[in-house]
């Protein structure tokens, strides 16, 4: 009989045995409450589903205007990246970047680091650095700030309103699905699970690499 | 039959309420998998993270970087974060302005909500923080339970402060008419953006594994 406790919460150390979970349950630290993990059918390919998805949103998304403003016969349009561009110009290069980072770059990266495990683990095909990718868009998870972006559109588009006419460009609806995507994508990634798929995968690719 | 989303929370999941520090185990922090403390190199055999039991010099960090925050904080409010200028006149505001003059135009759920973001948010995290911190150092009896929900209150808000700064992006980009209205940034954002990672990294770098070590020791 194993005895041996299979996981501790993050959040207060404590031991606790790994249950097998039904869809949609999820299983929560009896002494603190913090959520230790949930069960996710098809997770794998799911993830890997979605983010493809996303990476082809990238487009649309970068290219179209989010807001548009026409007043006193003029007409500005902005897309995602013209913030940074414009701060850049002004000389808040500090800002430029950090914004640059948090709505772009750094969704980019998740995106495409999510692809690239998912893809491994879904072909089963041992790749160099998988943990560390999977390591990688843990850490960025709290970076991507893709929500907070949206909301700062809607509170520009109210404060304009007054001031000009703001028309909704194609960009915005696009970004509003790329939104959706990133949180389907932190949703339905059952940690746990690839956490184990990767260390068999990883196995797979030791023995293969000891045959002769 | 257990209904859908409900959450698994039972006493027969704990198999003996000690913690992996008590058991000799550590868990890692990127991966959760738990391996022996007298493994040799201490990393992780299924990441190759490097292994510590608690975050390595977890207080120190914490305070170096909420006093750092709580430094730039003055700066972010007294400086303006943007500049409006129509026809000439030249309007600077800072988080504050920008605020009342959205209660002036009668737009009280944004201005509550900028309110929330940009002021409530920083303030409640620094301060919570703090609390966290004291209680740490000087092992006040606390609720351990609501001080973890506390901290993952903290780690989950943090970056919503964000939406100032994205907001001055967006109308520096859109509102550049020449010599009839533009909006400008300004210093006070640089200060702000800093406040906000400085607390992200903050709550980051926070172990609240450390909140249940007092209590672990002394049972």
């Amino acid at each position: 009989m194993d005895t041996q406790p299979d996981l501790a919460c993050p959040a207060c150390d404590i031991l606790v045995h790994y249950t097998p979970l039904e869809s949609h349950q999820k299983a929560v630290c009896p002494r603190c409450g913090t959520h230790l993990y949930s069960h996710i059918s098809h997770s794998i390919e799911k993830t890997f589903a979605i983010s493809c998805t996303g990476l082809i949103l990238l487009i649309p998304t970068n290219i179209y205007p989010v807001l548009s403003l026409s007043a006193l016969g003029q007409k500005q349009s902005s897309t995602l990246l013209s913030g940074s561009i414009s701060l850049y110009q002004e000389g808040f290069y500090w800002i430029a970047l950090l914004v640059l980072l948090f709505s772009i770059i750094i969704p980019t990266i998740k995106l495409l680091l999510m692809c690239i495990v998912s893809g491994s683990l879904y072909f089963n095909t041992p790749i160099r650095y998988q943990a560390n990718y999977f390591k990688w868009y843990l850490h960025l998870d709290e970076w991507g700030m893709l929500e907070v972006y949206l909301l700062s559109i809607i509170v520009a588009f109210v404060k304009l309103q007054d001031m000009a006419d703001v028309i909704i460009g194609t960009g915005l609806y696009c970004f509003i699905a790329l939104l959706l995507i990133s949180s389907l994508l932190s949703s339905l990634s059952d940690k746990y699970q690839f956490w184990e798929t990767i260390a068999q995968c990883q196995q797979k690719k030791m023995l293969s690499n000891h045959q002769p | 039959m257990p209904t859908k989303k409900n959450a698994l929370q039972s006493s027969t999941m704990i198999s003996s309420p000690i913690t992996a520090q008590q058991a000799g185990l550590i868990r890692c922090h990127d991966c959760g998998a738990l391996t022996p403390v007298a493994q040799i190199p201490p990393s992780c055999p299924r990441c190759q993270s490097s292994l510590h039991q608690r975050k390595p010099d977890s207080i120190n960090r914490t305070w170096a970087l909420v006093l750092t925050s709580l430094i730039i904080f003055i700066p972010a409010n007294m400086l303006p974060v943007m500049t409006v200028t129509r026809f000439g006149n030249s309007d600077p505001s800072t988080i504050m302005g920008g605020i009342i003059l959205l209660l002036q135009h009668n737009m009280y759920p944004i201005a509550l909500l900028v309110f929330v973001a940009s002021i409530l948010v920083p303030l409640f995290k620094l301060i919570g923080l703090i609390i966290l911190l004291l209680s740490i150092q000087f092992q006040w009896l606390v609720n351990q339970r609501k001080h973890t929900l506390i901290f993952r209150l903290i780690a989950f808000i943090g970056r919503w402060s964000m939406l100032d700064i994205f907001m001055v992006s967006i109308l520096v980009a859109l509102v550049n008419f020449g010599g009839f209205s533009r909006i400008e940034a300004g210093a006070g954002a640089s200060a702000f953006a800093c406040v906000v990672i400085t607390t992200m990294l903050a709550a980051i770098s926070f172990d609240s594994r450390l909140l249940w070590d007092s209590n672990d020791h002394t049972t």
